[in-house]
């Protein structure tokens, strides 16, 4: 199991659907907002730790 | 109509949410609702939505939007009745009105010309029984009721008997009315007969029993229904038919028992009963040729299939055939059933299907449809869909739905047409008393100035104009390939003037070939990096990576199945060949990766100023290669953008593909603009952007994989494949394979627009100046009295036309190119 970077929530890496690389590492999301809001900024959650769900506006 | 406990006041429905995934679509589903005024509560376990709203002020179509506008759908279901007694547009929108407010009703659509009520309910509040118990109450017959399927049938069967008894009615009318004509008109002419056509006899017992006849048949038809809309408080054609005739009859009547006195118009009331029933009769045979379309769609089926059965071919019936089973078909025969070739090879007629006219090679392994043709060879079929699943079956299914929905324009016509009929029976009204106590005319005058008005009124030509338009185009247009499931493209599609075109697959042939190899690592040749590039990318779907795979097949190279395998949507994958950790991708990958580009990137530039797709091959952290990937334009890619900008309208290609690659394309068509690096689940995004810059947006793209951009444009066509239609989005699907297609869709929509304009026009203008003159305006200055048969003849001879003129388009063809 692999843990949302942004939301925290467990992820699993073989059905996920919502991936993003990083320096060379893969990253995988809960939801295309968690995968959107890390590219913004992969360092502050990389740092800081999992934030929670993301605001998001439609 | 009762108002019983069914009909809701302020209440919470349940209704089950499909597509939610995550908790945040809860919360999304629910900010969506708040925003239409709605309470909400939204369950991610159960899938559904608790909702609180009043329907007097809410109706349920607008919960079922917001859901959608959030990404969602509400799970619904849908039945069909088949009912005797709709007549009329004015009847469509009253049972519209009543069943809407009928509760776990989301939608209604009722269709006179196809005799049928389209129900979409939720079916965890409402139920059919409910549903048809309501429809009864309405005063409605219901012949068949369906969860769609052989409507058609129904529809037709019921037009036959219809066209039958008319015509039965129109035998028994005539010959009396014939006589009764002669005997009013000509025979005053000749000397010999004149004194007796003129005497008491002739003139009143004669004249009542020959319009008596008339009468009764006209009764038959008009009678019933006309009061039964008329106590309804929604009166329709047959209404003022009944007013008019009987008003002229029953007048005639009492002055030939001297009860009043003038003049007996017996002629009247039955001549304009005969037209009527004359005018019917020629509508109702035309309404039979309307649905050829389907019919001929539903003669394709076969009937029967070969199929092996422990060990031989026995031939049973096309139901009896199931998935699995294996079928034979032979030169010649109908291919009865979906299915994939087990063995045997052929060449299939698809033209039906697609419109394409070249006869396709069929291998073992390669799809076939039902209802095309095998004109060489010999197959064996493995069955994988049949009967209503079927290609064909979806076609069928979707074209019947589509012509059974109405446009904008219709309903909002559906709606005036109500109002008319009191419009019409309120100035027929005051014509009386205006030239009975104001002017002081006799009264058989009076009356025959009502009586006109009653009858000239046509409120069906009205309510023909558009479903007969739709009908005829729609149905021809799914002869030729183009499928229109929602008939609303007919108000929206005029209106666009942004077309965005998904690249891949749309414009090209979606069919990427390996068109250069840069190698950048000098260690490595060609050979070796397509080896390790086609064994990561083994397990991907992506159509590049099946372009890398067969290039690497084509050389014989030996390609193996990684050791390690992901994928990542928008940038590539990454995997473990031999040991070696593989990446192919573009340079999102790359940059990822914080791979060396060891000057990759200007080989790449290079690559995609020719239009190519550039790729990455990164081994063990360092670029290797940059290949260049193409896909050729399909033929008439570039017609269809030049005549899209002949109209005035934008064209834009959308693409996942870096911006100098898509401008390399764009320049090679004419496009105006790109959007360009687009991942997959940014399209909608994309779509949105441009909408709202002002444009009214339509999106060209694959069913399946652009489905959610489809939805969100203003219209979506989903061009390409006939595989499985009832996946696809898209409000018109292009079963075609070429892009012409397009411009078929453009022009389809555009006629039948036209026809609907210009019947709806020409019953307006008919209408507006008939009306006054049957009230009499000319009499004072011209002494022009419009009798009530001449009324009748103009009335039965408008709504004539008008289907006449709808059945020419049957006569639109796709250009041939």
């Amino acid at each position: 199991m692999a843990t949302d970077p942004v939301c925290g929530m467990e992820v699993d890496p073989s059905t996920a659907q919502f991936k993003t690389l990083y320096k060379g590492k893969i990253y995988y999301f809960c939801s295309s907002h968690c995968k959107v809001a890390f590219e913004k900024d992969p360092e502050t959650y990389l740092r800081e730790g999992p934030k929670g769900m993301p605001e998001h506006h439609h | 109509m009762s108002t019983s406990s069914k009909y809701r006041m302020k209440k919470e429905e349940v209704f089950k949410i499909v597509g939610m995934h995550c908790a945040n679509c809860a919360v999304t589903i629910q900010k969506s609702l708040e925003k239409v005024g709605v309470k909400a509560s939204v369950s991610l376990a159960s899938e559904e939505a608790k909702v609180a709203y009043d329907p007097e002020t809410i109706p349920p179509k607008k919960i079922l939007e917001a859901v959608r506008r959030a990404g969602y759908d509400i799970y619904k279901e849908e039945i069909i009745f088949v009912v005797e007694g709709l007549a009329s547009a004015e009847d469509d929108s009253l049972v519209e009105r009543r069943l809407s407010t009928v509760e776990g009703v989301l939608d209604v659509s009722s269709n006179h010309a196809l005799k049928t009520i389209k129900i979409v309910f939720n079916p965890l509040t409402t139920n059919p029984q409910e549903l048809r118990r309501a429809v009864e109450e309405l005063g409605l017959k219901i012949v068949k009721e369906q969860v769609e399927e052989e409507v058609e049938d129904i529809g037709r069967m019921l037009l036959e008997r219809e066209n039958r008894i008319l015509r039965n009615l129109l035998l028994i009318a005539t010959p009396p009315t014939a006589v009764l004509l002669i005997l009013t008109y000509i025979a005053p002419l000749i000397p010999p007969l004149a004194e007796f056509a003129e005497s008491y006899f002739a003139k009143n017992i004669l004249g009542f029993i020959l319009a008596t006849p008339a009468m009764a048949a006209g009764s038959y038809r008009f009678l019933r229904t006309g009061i039964r809309a008329l106590l309804n408080l929604a009166p329709n054609m047959d209404s003022l038919v009944t007013l008019g005739t009987f008003s002229a009859y029953i007048f005639s009547i009492l002055v030939s028992l001297g009860l009043v006195a003038g003049e007996v118009f017996y002629e009247a009331g039955a001549a304009v009963m005969t037209f009527i029933l004359l005018g019917k009769y020629l509508e109702s045979r035309m309404k039979l040729r309307t649905g050829e379309a389907v019919r001929k769609l539903m003669e394709l089926q076969a009937k029967t299939a070969r199929v092996i059965r422990d060990g031989r071919e026995v031939e049973v019936p096309i139901d009896q055939v199931k998935v699995k089973d294996i079928v034979v078909v032979r030169p010649g025969e109908k291919i009865p059933v979906d299915g994939v070739v087990k063995s045997g090879r052929g060449y299939v007629d698809e033209s039906m299907i697609t419109g394409e006219p070249v006869p396709v090679e069929k291998n073992p392994g390669d799809p076939v449809v039902a209802g095309t043709i095998l004109t060489r060879g010999s197959l064996t079929i493995s069955v994988t869909r049949v009967g209503k699943e079927t290609v064909l079956g979806q076609i069928i299914k979707l074209v019947r739905t589509a012509q059974s929905s109405k446009p904008k324009i219709q309903a909002m016509v559906d709606k005036v047409s109500g109002y008319f009929t009191w419009i019409v029976i309120t100035i027929a009204i005051s014509a009386f008393i205006v030239w009975y106590f104001i002017v002081g005319v006799p009264l058989w005058l009076a009356t025959i100035f009502a009586v006109s008005v009653l009858v000239i009124a046509c409120p069906c030509a009205l309510g023909l104009a558009t479903p007969m338009a739709i009908i005829v185009g729609f149905g021809r247009a799914a002869v030729n390939g183009i499928l229109i499931k929602d008939p609303s493209v007919v108000d929206k599609l005029p209106k666009i003037n942004y077309v965005i075109f998904d690249k891949t697959g749309t414009l090209t042939e979606g069919k990427p070939k390996v068109r250069r190899i840069a190698v950048v690592d000098k260690d490595l040749d060609e050979n070796e990096i397509l080896r390790l590039a086609a064994s990561a990318e083994l397990k991907s779907e992506h159509p590049l990576a099946q372009a890398i795979i067969s290039e690497a097949k084509e050389r014989g190279l030996e390609v193996k199945e990684p050791e390690e395998f992901d994928s990542l949507s928008g940038m590539g994958v990454l995997a473990r060949v031999n040991g070696s950790y593989i990446g192919v991708g573009n340079i999102k990958l790359v940059k990822g990766l914080e791979a060396k580009l060891n000057g990759a990137e200007s080989i790449a530039s290079e690559i995609m100023n020719d239009g190519l797709t550039a790729v990455y091959v990164v081994k063990d952290g360092s670029v290797v290669a940059v290949l260049g990937i193409g896909d050729d334009l399909k033929p008439g890619a570039k017609e269809v953008v030049s005549y899209l900008k002949s109209k005035n309208i934008k064209v834009a290609i959308l693409t996942g593909d870096t911006r100098t690659t898509a401008m390399a394309i764009a320049r090679r068509l004419g496009v105006d603009e790109v959007i360009a690096e687009a991942m997959p689940e940014e399209k909608v995004e994309k779509v949105k952007e441009v909408q709202n810059r002002g444009f009214r947006v339509a999106m060209v793209g694959d069913g399946i994989n652009d489905a959610a951009a489809l939805t969100q444009a203003d219209v979506g066509i989903a061009v390409g494949s006939a595989t499985d239609i009832a996946k696809e989005a898209g409000d018109v699907i292009v079963l075609r394979k070429d892009i012409y297609g397009v411009i078929d869709v453009f022009e389809i929509v555009n006629v039948v627009r036209k026809k609907a304009m210009q019947n709806l026009f020409w019953a307006f203008i008919y209408n507006v100046t008939l009306i006054p003159i049957a009230a009499g305006v000319l009499y004072p200055a011209y002494k022009i009295i419009l009798k009530p048969e001449f009324a009748g003849l103009a009335m039965a001879l408008s709504s004539v036309s008008v289907t006449t003129w709808a059945l020419t388009l049957k006569r639109w063809k796709p250009k041939r190119r």
